[in-house]
């Protein structure tokens, strides 16, 4: 009986620890100015992964602080909420007077669209998304774009011809990475390798290094990862067998100064910007899928490393750029 | 695909991979080992070594150095290891349940502590880390050389501790008392042995064992601290251990097992052939599932996960 009772206990504190250690909306310390109406808007941001990702949640919470910055909006964010609490998250901080709300990520397009409709004065987005509603706003954004042109950056430095492309898991918004990446590559050197292999998990950075040394091995002279912090480990293992890289989300420069090339700047923060603009302002455009890419400003590439690559390969790259912000690469559009 | 191709698989490179994956996990599942001859059984190995992750780093940025990171990993894992102990020894809790809190302790007090530590960051902080030390004569031998003795000193460590467990537990009187312990620890007490004893130390090696472990990953093979790094690493262990069927040289070949497959099915997906990249990435969790269905075992300690209530009250 005692230690029935004691285990009891035990299972108690154990779960009380538990929930202390759960995810909570966290209020960011701000100075926010208040809005017309006088009081200040409230920008929540909802994450199935974490803020110190090194990635796609980094590059959400980013925006969200420059956001901020700009607006002087009130916010707050939950991280590693699991998917069956996207629809109660989101609730939760419509409930609370919140303005406007992002859920991160493709897979929080259902929850979204549900919890729209039961909130019609209250805004809401979701990057990666495509539903739309009378207050709601899908994000779509053209990774392809980014693909290709980190695909032309890679098919003009690699001297053997092939290149290793490490992603973190086979979903949508990798693919039309890896999609655009192949097409880049061919439009430069139609007779270069990609080589493709995928972690299978986004935080696993030894696996993610592991993966780069296997294609390092297999003749790859050039890396490029899509892998939030697995691609640290991509990075690292370019630093260790010194071959070029590519950075890609942040600017990587610093994990592997004399391979990385430059990085990809997927910036997230103009996209959460705009729509928090529309929101501020009173404009917010119903039922539109918005699309955003090179033209927009969500993506450009770092400066470039200058040892690493030729003026020339720096102009081509830039030509294409200009080709793509014109629309003139005819890229497939892949939604789901 | 062609016999070249085929060939091409297995390199020197492979094998190299293959003994650096499986290194941290023969370390932590060792630990279990250890722990489960002597009745307990840890599922919270994984938060073990996302102690010695975590504190390695701490310690390698704090003394600037990665044997002091080391250490302060070990030290982390041995107090999460007593900790356990007293839980599920003195206190007799539920052992699944304890090692289960553990491990979503162990992620989330981690996370927390980093951003504590070190703020958000667009990277995470560098540490000086350990480097490949290849072993005089033994590594000019050709092919093996490299493969088995040109790693960073913590596989050397990896390869003694396998040997030296081994001895440990069938060829000392320490060893045969924890076995006996794990066995019958009634019949262990009538004739004298402090069961509680021999059950403290054997987690407190098993904590360290598998911070150590933890530790490879953020000091040996790279040189940073990311949130859940361990990546489920602590959980293969326990499979190890019933592949190995309790015994350290058993487990390290089911490490290794675990490490070639995890080798493969990377440059298997190199060659772009139309498999499913999520199927090959699962397959050596596949074939380690079917290696321990095709060598079904009853080999585990009988008194395995049972609390024991001491008898004598009297030492």
């Amino acid at each position: 009986m005692k230690t029935a009772l004691k285990t009891i206990y035990l299972i108690v504190i154990f779960a009380l620890l538990v929930t202390a250690c759960a995810p909570k909306p966290t209020e960011a310390p701000t100075a926010a100015p208040k809005t017309e109406e006088g009081k200040p808007l409230k920008v929540a941001l909802v994450l199935g992964g974490v803020i110190t990702d090194n990635g796609f949640g980094a590059a959400a919470y980013r925006g969200l602080m420059s956001a901020q910055e700009e607006y002087g909006v009130e916010t707050a964010y939950s991280e590693s909420v699991p998917l069956a609490e996207y629809e109660n998250a989101i609730r939760d901080y419509a409930n609370k007077g919140f303005d406007l709300i992002i859920g991160h990520g493709s897979e929080f397009g259902d929850a979204l669209k549900i919890v729209s409709e039961e909130f019609p004065d209250t805004y809401f987005a979701g990057t990666n998304c495509f539903v739309k509603g009378p207050n709601l706003a899908g994000l779509d954004t053209k990774q392809e774009e980014a693909g290709f042109i980190m695909g032309v950056v890679a098919g003009q430095i690699t001297k053997a011809k092939k290149i290793g492309w490490v992603g973190a898991k086979e979903i949508l918004s990798m693919k039309r990475d890896n999609y655009g990446f192949g097409e880049g590559v061919k439009a430069v050197c139609p007779d270069c390798e990609v080589m493709t292999t995928w972690v299978g998990a986004f935080d696993d950075v030894n696996k993610g290094k592991e993966n780069a040394l296997a294609l390092i091995d297999k003749g790859a002279d050039v890396l490029v990862h899509n892998a939030d912090a697995a691609g640290l480990g991509v990075l690292a293992a370019a630093k260790e067998k010194n071959v070029l890289a590519i950075g890609n989300v942040g600017d990587q420069k610093d994990q592997a100064p004399d391979q990385v090339v430059t990085s990809m700047i997927r910036a997230v923060s103009p996209v959460v910007k705009s729509i928090v603009g529309e929101v501020v302002s009173g404009n917010f455009k119903a039922n539109t899928i918005r699309v955003y890419g090179f033209a927009e400003g969500l993506y450009y590439l770092t400066d470039f490393n200058t040892k690493l690559i030729t003026p020339e390969q720096i102009k081509v790259t830039n030509e294409w750029i200009e080709k793509i912000k014109a629309g003139q690469v005819p890229l497939e559009h892949i939604v789901p | 695909m062609e016999l070249e191709a085929i060939l091409s698989l297995f390199s020197q490179e492979f094998f190299y991979s293959t003994i650096r994956m499986a290194a941290p996990i023969v370390m932590a599942a060792i630990g279990e080992v250890i722990m489960e001859r002597a009745g307990i059984l840890n599922l919270g190995i994984e938060s073990m070594m996302m102690f010695g992750a975590f504190f390695g780093v701490v310690g390698a940025a704090t003394f600037g150095n990665a044997w002091m990171g080391m250490l302060t990993g070990i030290l982390a894992g041995a107090i999460a290891g007593a900790l356990f102990g007293f839980i599920v020894i003195t206190l007799r809790a539920n052992q699944s349940v304890t090692g289960t809190a553990f491990n979503i302790i162990g992620y989330g007090l981690t996370t927390f502590l980093a951003r504590v530590f070190w703020g958000i960051r667009s990277e995470p902080l560098k540490v000086s880390q350990f480097v490949d030390v290849p072993l005089p004569f033994l590594s000019d031998i050709p092919f093996l050389g490299y493969i088995l003795f040109d790693h960073d000193p913590t596989v050397y460590i990896a390869y003694i501790v396998v040997i030296v467990s081994t001895i440990f537990l069938f060829r000392t009187i320490w060893g045969l008392r924890i076995r006996a312990i794990g066995e019958h620890p009634r019949a262990a007490e009538t004739i004298g042995i402090n069961v509680f004893r021999y059950r403290y130390v054997a987690a407190l090696i098993a904590g360290g064992l598998a911070a150590f472990g933890g530790a490879m990953l953020s000091l040996a093979q790279l040189d940073m601290f990311v949130d859940r790094m361990s990546g489920g690493r602590g959980f293969f262990a326990l499979a190890a251990v019933i592949l190995g069927r309790w015994n350290p040289i058993g487990v390290a070949l089911g490490c290794l097992l675990f490490g070639a497959g995890n080798a493969v099915q990377m440059r298997i997906q190199a060659f772009g052939l139309k498999i499913a990249p999520d199927l090959l990435i699962a397959f050596p969790f596949a074939l380690t599932l079917l290696v321990v269905i095709v060598f079904r075992s009853t080999a585990n300690p009988k008194a395995l996960a049972k609390p024991y209530e001491k008898e004598a009250t009297i030492e």
